[in-house]
């Protein structure tokens, strides 16, 4: 690791960042310097869906891979933005908790820097750490490395690496940070991931701050961040955590569209969406478990609320094709469940294993300490508090997420009823559902300490 | 003091408000027990990284595979970055080799040998075990360790 390999790191996500906070100038506007930090966290991961997402579909049609088209995309994107802003004007943004709500400064300060603390040390071990990561070394890296040594999508060699059909918006990533390091350094990679973990807890915190007092934040978002699994596997050149990191940051803001009905938090979820179904299979399963939940959540409403959400799924949706239609235009298969689509009821013997590994798995202290328990708590006491929705929302998230969960293990019968991570991904799925614990919790508290008298969330 | 007591007890917004401040002090217990653990593993495999040279980490899960990382290293810079090579295995002793090696050296040879691609008909052949008169015709030995692993050149 050089020096120099750092520099293009730091170089290439503030691209990201500078993308993101046009992006979120343009659909929510700042009220100061203070908000641009604030959302600088949830500005990054937004920079990094939107110029992502377009990276993938511009290496599908067979654009040329290099430096200079990650810098023309962030800077199109921040261009669009200002763009937009200036010819449609922006989404009409109402009231949004101010920053009076942040609370005690002695207690957000001591949260920040437990934080800061957890995230040098993770910065230390990402420094010098090897490729030991099997799924890493075996095609996540590999096909960074094609794109970035071969300019794209490489028919033959894509063809060759295992997981064909998985989606190429992590090698994206991955080739990006080697071109703007000057070699594929597999060493530093590593640190490439320690920006989207600053920047989740960032973004949670930057958006619950004004919202959820900060004894009911700081200790339920480290909570989910420092769980034995997300720091084991929070640096891995692999997609599990940033798929992670998009699926609760979305979930997060649906729940808040659903109560505070912006409408920038309900267009940055689709992309983040949009960006999660391009960094994994599963980002599909648990887009539509998001989907489904903020529908029946919002039923009062749904004359105001379903077109919306209809047009935010479709829109999120539609750049995904761009990858479907590659791979399936090659034949490669490995999508659909092994089971096939009415196949489930041939193997009803592993519904109940499924469920019951699905469960252990997501309540296993070892792997996710209290953080589930204290989910569905939470939910408990926001409805016992009086409110419906936003309660309402998560539990159906998690129901939705337990049931998809589920579904995978039992829709594939050559997986064995096992938390192995080698042999089964049920250990890396409910990681998705503990880091949107880590976003929704706090705020399900806040509403339980407000009660109903402050509206019904 | 009471009536505070009193009002975290009435059903249901005081008992909302005791359980929401349960769960976050529990949430407390736990960050504060579990990040000096955190930070102990983290440290742990900072250590561990230091240790390693430039050369392992970049190898990583493939020194488990590629029984003498030379070979590799070799290929790397004697074949050009548009060439092509060929990764044959055989039944012949290697030292440093695991159950792993003659399964998976061709696919992480695929990886770190980027951007050169794999073709059976390449003139450079990663030789594992493998018997070089078998390999084709005028062989070449470019690079050996005389203990399994060769570097071979053939005739195209």
């Amino acid at each position: 690791m050089s020096v120099g390999a750092l520099i293009g790191l730091v170089a290439l996500n503030t691209l990201f960042l500078a993308a993101g906070t046009s992006l979120v100038w343009a659909l929510r506007g700042f009220r100061g310097p203070s908000e641009v930090a604030r959302l600088a966290g949830l500005s990054y991961l937004l920079g990094l869906a939107v110029c992502s997402v377009l990276l993938v579909v511009e290496l599908v049609v067979g654009v040329p891979f290099g430096a200079g088209l990650v810098v023309a995309n962030c800077v199109a994107v921040a261009v669009a933005a200002v763009l937009a802003t200036r010819l449609l004007g922006r989404p009409r943004t109402g009231e949004e908790p101010g920053p009076n709500a942040v609370g005690p400064v002695l207690l957000t300060g001591a949260g920040a820097a437990l934080a800061v603390v957890f995230l040098e040390a993770m910065f230390r071990a990402g420094r010098l750490a090897g490729l030991f990561e099997w799924d890493a070394m075996s095609f996540w890296v590999p096909k960074a490395k094609v794109i970035y040594f071969l300019g794209g999508l490489d028919e033959r060699l894509f063809l060759e690496i295992p997981g064909q059909s998985y989606p190429p918006l992590v090698p994206g990533f991955q080739a990006s940070a080697f071109a703007f390091m000057g070699d594929a350094d597999v060493v530093t990679v590593h640190l490439l991931f320690w920006f989207p973990l600053v920047a989740f807890v960032a973004a949670v915190a930057g958006l619950l701050a004004p919202r959820v007092p900060a004894l009911l934040l700081w200790p339920l978002l480290l909570l989910g961040v420092l769980t034995p699994e997300v720091v084991d596997r929070a640096l891995a050149p692999q997609a599990d955590l940033l798929l992670d990191y998009f699926v609760a940051l979305a979930a997060l803001l649906v729940a808040l569209w659903l109560v505070e009905r912006q409408t920038y938090q309900l267009v940055t979820a689709a992309a983040l969406l949009s960006a999660a179904m391009l960094t994994k299979r599963e980002g599909y399963l648990l887009t539509a478990c998001i989907g489904a939940a903020a529908l029946i959540a919002s039923w009062r409403e749904w004359r105001w609320a379903w077109p919306r959400l209809a047009v935010a799924l479709v829109v999120a949706f539609v750049p995904t094709l761009s990858w479907r239609i590659w791979f399936t235009s090659r034949d490669i298969r490995g999508e659909a469940p092994e089971a096939g689509g009415l196949g489930l009821f041939d193997h009803l013997d592993r519904a109940w294993p499924s469920l019951r590994l699905a469960l252990s798995a997501l309540f296993d202290a070892d792997l996710w300490l209290v953080a589930a328990p204290l989910g569905v708590l939470a939910v408990v006491l926001a409805f016992v508090a009086g409110a419906r929705r936003l309660p309402a929302y998560a539990a159906l998230v998690t129901l939705f997420m337990v049931a998809g969960f589920t579904w995978v293990t039992w829709s594939f019968p050559s997986l064995p009823i096992t938390k192995d991570g080698a042999l089964n991904p049920i250990v890396r799925l409910t990681g998705s559902l503990i880091l949107t614990f880590a976003a929704l919790v706090p705020l399900l508290l806040a509403t339980a300490w407000r009660g109903e008298r402050e509206g019904r969330a | 003091m009471t009536g505070r007591l009193k009002e975290f007890l009435t059903w249901p917004y005081g008992i909302a408000r005791l359980g929401a401040a349960l769960c976050a002090a529990v949430a407390a217990v736990a960050v504060l027990v579990e990040l000096p653990r955190a930070l102990d593993r983290l440290g742990d495999r900072a250590e561990a990284s230091s240790k390693l040279t430039y050369e392992d980490r970049e190898m990583g899960a493939g020194l488990g595979v590629v029984a003498d990382q030379r070979a590799l290293r070799e290929a790397r810079a004697l074949i050009p970055a548009d060439g092509s090579y060929d990764v044959v295995t055989g039944p012949a002793a290697i030292r440093g080799a695991t159950g792993l090696t003659r399964d998976f050296i061709e696919a992480f040879a695929a990886s770190f040998l980027l951007p050169r691609r794999h073709s059976n008909s390449s003139p450079w052949v990663l030789c594992y075990g493998c018997d070089a008169d078998s390999v084709g015709e005028d062989v070449r030995v470019v690079w050996t360790n005389g203990e399994g692993v060769s570097l071979l050149r053939r005739r195209a």
